[in-house]
């Protein structure tokens, strides 16, 4: 993730300067992967042009445990799309998509998943 | 000028409507001509007054083609010469927060005396095929960091703050169900309603076709071809015109937001939300005790949650709760969206809660006419940050 080096914020989605301090020393950092979903949508209906195949699916805004408010998006798995509640802890995993893309995802922590 | 210096110094006193079609046969260039016509006859005007004009001309969807004027949007040059404005001073083109955003550009020119007549429209035309379906090879800017898993679609992009909203006050589909059965029921009674004469049951909403949960089809307004018009001038000019003048007695607008979002956040709507409360009731020098009817946003049916709490009518998380007893109705102490909103009245962008508080000032809004149309909140667009509002008063 992008961090600022003057003020130690992390900056999602990137930005040339730091949405905090303004500073222009950024750099990239890795985190640790882990946070809670903060929102969700599970999508039921074809409605987005490559994704037919995949309904329904979930989307989550993962807010990091690094800072509050450090949102990332992805997609749950390993688990029934609605299994994606509000609040629940998650860990980001890489997979493999078919046209040999890496992509993260997330998957459940705790509660037996974990 | 002080904002206090503004109000009531202008006033709406003419408002037309297109037909509105699911698809229409004609352009939404020959739509918006026609709207803009019916509010100069309205107003008792004609062309040769209209000295300004105001829009927000910005597409609401992907469109598959290139984007052609009077095609796809209608904007101040496609009226200007459509219907040949050979007096205009002044014009106006907006970049968020959809009519009542207009209108407030419109406000701020007519009490600098920038211009006597100003006409704002805003023109929707609805593609064929899935609203929205849009093929994208290719996502840059800040949608690369979410279109890769399926993300690139407005109802996704929305789903994601009512789930919060939901999870954080225990809000239900079957709460917002009451809602969505009144809004309808007002459309059914609203000859220019697309829903005219259509009202719901409970169930047909909650057995709708899920699109994005908790968004189903019935979540969203019906996309339409069609068009809003309204005809603005000074409170001195309006008192010898046609109808009774609906006075802006306060406005307000956010333009942009400060900081580029991965997405949208409930928080983020909510920080806007009440910004443009804070600044609307300075404006108009009121509180929300003053409001005998409002007139919210509903593009997204939940929207109207949010405003109510953001403008103060309902402590934060309970908007929800509120909405199940009658005082929203037309005959309680709050009537909303008399019109049927945007989910009644079809994809508008504002006309449905612009015109209709005009119309129930005026004492025209027929068989939905309200008591007590003293004075009428009217906000549309956003939230987040693309919002506009007014105060408008008899």
């Amino acid at each position: 993730m992008q961090r600022c080096r003057a003020c130690k914020n992390y900056v999602h989605p990137p930005y040339p300067e730091c949405t905090n301090c303004r500073s222009g020393d950024l750099t990239f950092e890795p985190v640790s992967g882990r946070g809670v979903i903060f929102e969700r949508a599970v999508v039921e209906s074809p409605v987005v042009v490559g994704f037919e195949d995949d309904v329904p699916y979930a989307c989550l805004f993962v807010e990091l445990d690094e800072q509050a408010g450090l949102l990332v998006a992805g997609n749950l798995v390993d688990a029934a799309p609605y299994e994606a509640r509000i609040g629940r802890p998650v860990e980001v995993v890489f997979r493999e998509e078919s046209d040999g893309f890496t992509l993260p995802a997330f998957k459940l922590l705790g509660e037996g998943s974990g | 000028m002080s904002a206090a210096a503004l109000r009531n110094r202008v006033a709406i006193v003419g408002v037309g409507y297109s037909d509105v079609q699911r698809h229409s046969e004609r352009t939404v260039g020959q739509l918006a001509v026609s709207a803009c016509a019916r509010a100069l006859d309205d107003a008792g005007l004609n062309a040769n007054d209209i000295d300004g004009v105001s829009n927000y001309p910005t597409p609401s969807g992907p469109f598959r083609s290139p984007i052609v004027n009077g095609v796809h949007v209608v904007d101040v040059e496609y009226i200007a010469q459509a219907m040949r404005l050979e007096n205009l001073n002044w014009s106006c083109s907006i970049t968020g927060g959809t009519m009542t955003a207009a209108i407030v550009e419109a406000v701020h020119a007519l009490a600098a005396g920038a211009c006597s007549y100003v006409l704002v429209w805003r023109a929707m035309h609805n593609p064929f095929g899935a609203f929205g379906r849009v093929s994208q090879p290719r996502v840059e800017g800040v949608g690369q960091f979410s279109a890769p898993w399926g993300f690139g679609h407005n109802v996704i992009r929305f789903a994601m703050p009512y789930s919060r909203y939901m999870a954080l006050y225990g809000a239900t589909r079957e709460h917002l169900a009451t809602f969505i059965v009144r809004n309808r029921s007002n459309a059914a009674d609203n000859p220019d309603a697309v829903f005219s004469r259509h009202p719901i049951e409970a169930d047909e909403y909650l057995n709708a076709r899920m699109i994005a949960e908790p968004l189903s089809l019935l979540d969203c307004d019906m996309p339409v071809d069609g068009c809003g018009a309204v005809v603005l001038t000074t409170a001195e000019r309006a008192r010898n015109l046609k109808q009774k003048p609906a006075y802006v007695t306060g406005c307000a607008s956010l333009g942009l937001p400060p900081q580029r979002t991965l997405g949208v956040t409930l928080e983020d709507m909510m920080i806007s939300g009440r910004r443009l409360a804070l600044a609307l009731w300075s404006s108009a020098g009121l509180s929300h005790n003053d409001i005998t009817h409002a007139h919210l946003y509903d593009g997204f049916s939940y929207f109207p949650y949010l405003w109510l709490e953001c403008f103060g009518f309902y402590p934060e998380g309970e908007a929800y709760l509120g909405l199940q007893d009658e005082t929203t109705a037309r005959g309680g102490t709050l009537p909303l969206n008399t019109s049927g909103g945007a989910l009644g009245m079809g994809r508008l962008h504002g006309s449905p809660q612009v015109v209709e508080a005009v119309l129930q000032i005026q004492g025209r809004s027929g068989l939905r006419q309200i008591a007590h149309p003293e004075v009428a909140l009217v906000q549309t667009g956003g939230p987040a940050h693309y919002c506009g509002a007014l105060v408008l008063s008899a």
